[in-house]
């Protein structure tokens, strides 16, 4: 176990595991957190996967986490890695099976007052026209021609279909398309296996909520998100769906066999990565980008789900529904950054459970966000908070451009259902005013907001190191759970 | 003797599998995933109409488990399907084909995403009895 006695307290709120630490590791870790958090952080095997992240050939400067870390298998949840791009690697671990796994939050004209006659109604529509839990299908079927072109197009080939509004696009991370995207890199498994999950939430901690604006900290940056008190606004967090997880699942099986031809050996089998020009390096990258692809297009297919019922349901005076900005957790992309002597690099980011936060003035960031910071949006539990941040300066000298990308769990699953149970979780909510549909009282046990970590202590971690700055804090008020 | 049962782990879910042959293993990890997707249905399950075919190579017996039970989940996902019984005509320590016997379902309990290679580690203890922990990113 990793204690903090090995630890370098660089700030108060950032921490390093030295690259001394262990013979094989060729960077140190850094770990974004409070005193208080890393006592709880050092309780489970997180650290000494970030350890084993360190040891990766070709890593840059450091391997980072989140103050939302937690264990999860190769490497940690919250993890940032960065690789020289040409010449490092590429890893599908440092992303996850649930590619491009993300959050996107749409602002209603409307305040919950003006609402609040008709909110359960709208929660019980909104459960019954988004496909939610295992095993249900999409509105649309794909066929391969359709395929192969969403996966080359995302957000935009939703929009050239009708299923969303040109500001949809310019609102979305990278315009909801990644261009390496390669439909040929996708297995016909992966594809058949997405055909039927257009514009569906799946299960886990993947839901459609409807929230009121409860507070703004930054009346300037409010603005010009669009966001003010008392507003309702709608967030969405589901990702690439089994044509994500079957990506994954191929590629890591593709690099464990290719890694001996490069001489790659790493410390946990779920690291197994690949240079990034060789040809399998370059078939995930565009396999990834693909599967990114899809779950934007995923979140804008949900979206439109959205937007119909909300008509349905408030009828002439339902108002515009707008995207404020869509984000993805985990990914991996092409960006740049300073090296030791100020001159531009390019570098591979790998984010697996954290967010882009890029900082003011950044060129990727929409022009009326840009004096601001990018928006990021940190979903907390169904019973607490979730934030809208903005990316600042020091995202890109501390963390590569990235933040925290929840509360992170700090309770297994099996633990929640033990301490809660999922009809009683349902009740202590609606007495916060807080409504649940779910076809799956379990699943509401295993999301418990007990199986959290207070999500306002994650937010002022990387709110006080500098990373990102407050903008506005959410309220449930009404909670769609696959 | 056959058995699972599940450990802690923070967000995911660790699965520890024995059994006193090979075969059995890789019943029980089946048995144990299963039970993840939808619990129940494959021990009431009368009859398994729907059937697949695997056949795998791997390096080691700890990779060919966890390809194994990728597998099973892939074809599970894709044809909305609980696949409970494996009938094996060939099962080494690296290679396998199997007949998979299993049943509809309109719909499953979770979403199991994938069968990581993380911890999983085929090890023979000294009464000859096999065992290894698994983890599912659920």
């Amino acid at each position: 176990m990793i204690t903090k006695n090995i630890m370098k307290r660089i700030t108060p709120f950032l921490w390093e595991i030295p690259k001394d630490y262990r013979h094989d590791m060729k960077v140190p870790c850094r770990i974004f957190a409070s005193e208080k958090m890393m006592d709880d952080i050092i309780t489970d095997r997180s650290l000494e996967q970030l350890v084993n992240v360190a040891c990766l050939q070709g890593i840059v400067k450091a391997a980072y986490v989140m103050p939302d870390v937690h264990e999860g298998y190769g490497f940690p949840i919250g993890g940032v890695a960065a690789s020289a791009c040409p010449g490092g690697f590429i890893s599908p671990g440092g992303i996850g099976y649930d590619i491009n796994c993300g959050v996107r939050l749409l602002t209603s004209e409307h305040s919950f007052e003006e609402l609040k006659p008709h909110i359960r109604r709208l929660g019980e529509q909104l459960f019954l026209a988004i496909p939610s839990g295992l095993g249900k299908e999409g509105f649309w079927h794909l066929s391969n021609a359709q395929m192969d072109k969403l996966l080359s197009q995302g957000v935009p080939w939703m929009i050239h279909n009708g299923y969303g509004e040109q500001s949809d696009i310019t609102f979305s991370e990278s315009d909801g398309c990644l261009a390496d995207a390669d439909p040929d890199a996708v297995s016909q498994l992966a594809k058949s296996r997405g055909a039927d999950q257009l514009g569906t939430l799946g299960s886990g901690n993947h839901f459609v909520e409807i929230d009121r604006v409860e507070q703004i900290f930054d009346s300037e940056s409010a603005k010009a998100f669009g966001l003010f008190e008392g507003q309702v606004v709608i967030l969405v967090h589901t990702g690439s769906r089994g044509l994500g997880h079957q990506v994954a699942t191929d590629y890591i099986k593709i690099f464990m066999k290719a890694m001996p031809n490069y001489g790659i050996s790493v410390p946990d089998i779920e690291l197994a990565c690949a240079p990034f020009d060789s040809g399998e390096g370059r078939d995930y990258f565009g396999a990834m980008s693909a599967a990114a692809n899809f779950a934007w297009a995923n979140r804008q297919g949900i979206t439109h789900l959205i937007r119909n019922t909300w008509g349905k349901v408030l009828g002439s005076q339902a108002g515009s529904l707008s995207l404020l900005y869509d984000v993805a957790h985990n990914i991996a992309k092409i960006e740049e950054y300073p090296d030791d002597t100020g001159k531009m690099r390019r570098l591979l980011i790998h984010r697996k459970g954290a967010t882009r936060a890029f900082w003011p003035g950044h060129p990727e960031i929409p022009e009326i966000y840009r004096p601001y910071g990018q928006p990021v949006l940190i979903p907390g539990s169904m019973g607490t908070s979730s934030y809208v941040l903005a990316g600042q300066k020091e995202s890109g000298e501390l963390s590569f451009g990235s933040c925290c990308h929840g509360a992170g769990r700090q309770m297994s699953r099996h633990e929640a259902k033990r301490a809660v149970r999922g009809e009683q979780v349902r009740e202590d909510l609606a007495h916060q005013g807080i409504f649940v549909e779910t076809d799956s009282m379990s699943g509401l046990a295993e999301e418990a907001p007990i199986a959290y970590k207070d999500v306002d202590d994650v937010v002022n971690v990387v709110s006080a190191a500098g990373i990102a700055k407050k903008v506005a804090k959410l309220r449930p008020v009404m909670v769609i759970k696959g | 003797m056959k058995s699972y049962r599940f450990a802690a782990h923070t967000s995911d879910t660790r699965l520890i599998a024995e059994a006193g042959d090979l075969e059995s293993l890789f019943q029980a990890a089946l048995d144990g995933m299963n039970c993840l997707i939808r619990q129940d249905t494959c021990e009431a399950a009368v009859d398994l109409p729907e059937r697949i075919t695997i056949s795998l190579e791997a390096d080691d017996t700890s990779v060919l488990l966890i390809d194994f039970l990728s597998e099973i989940l892939s074809y599970s996902h894709l044809n909305k399907c609980m696949y409970c019984q494996a009938k094996f005509s060939v099962l080494k320590e690296t290679s396998l084909a199997a007949r998979i016997y299993g049943i509809k379902v309109d719909r499953f309990d979770r979403d199991v995403k994938a069968v990581t290679y993380h911890e999983a580690e085929v090890i023979r203890d000294m009464e000859g009895n096999y065992r290894t922990v698994i983890i599912f990113d659920v």
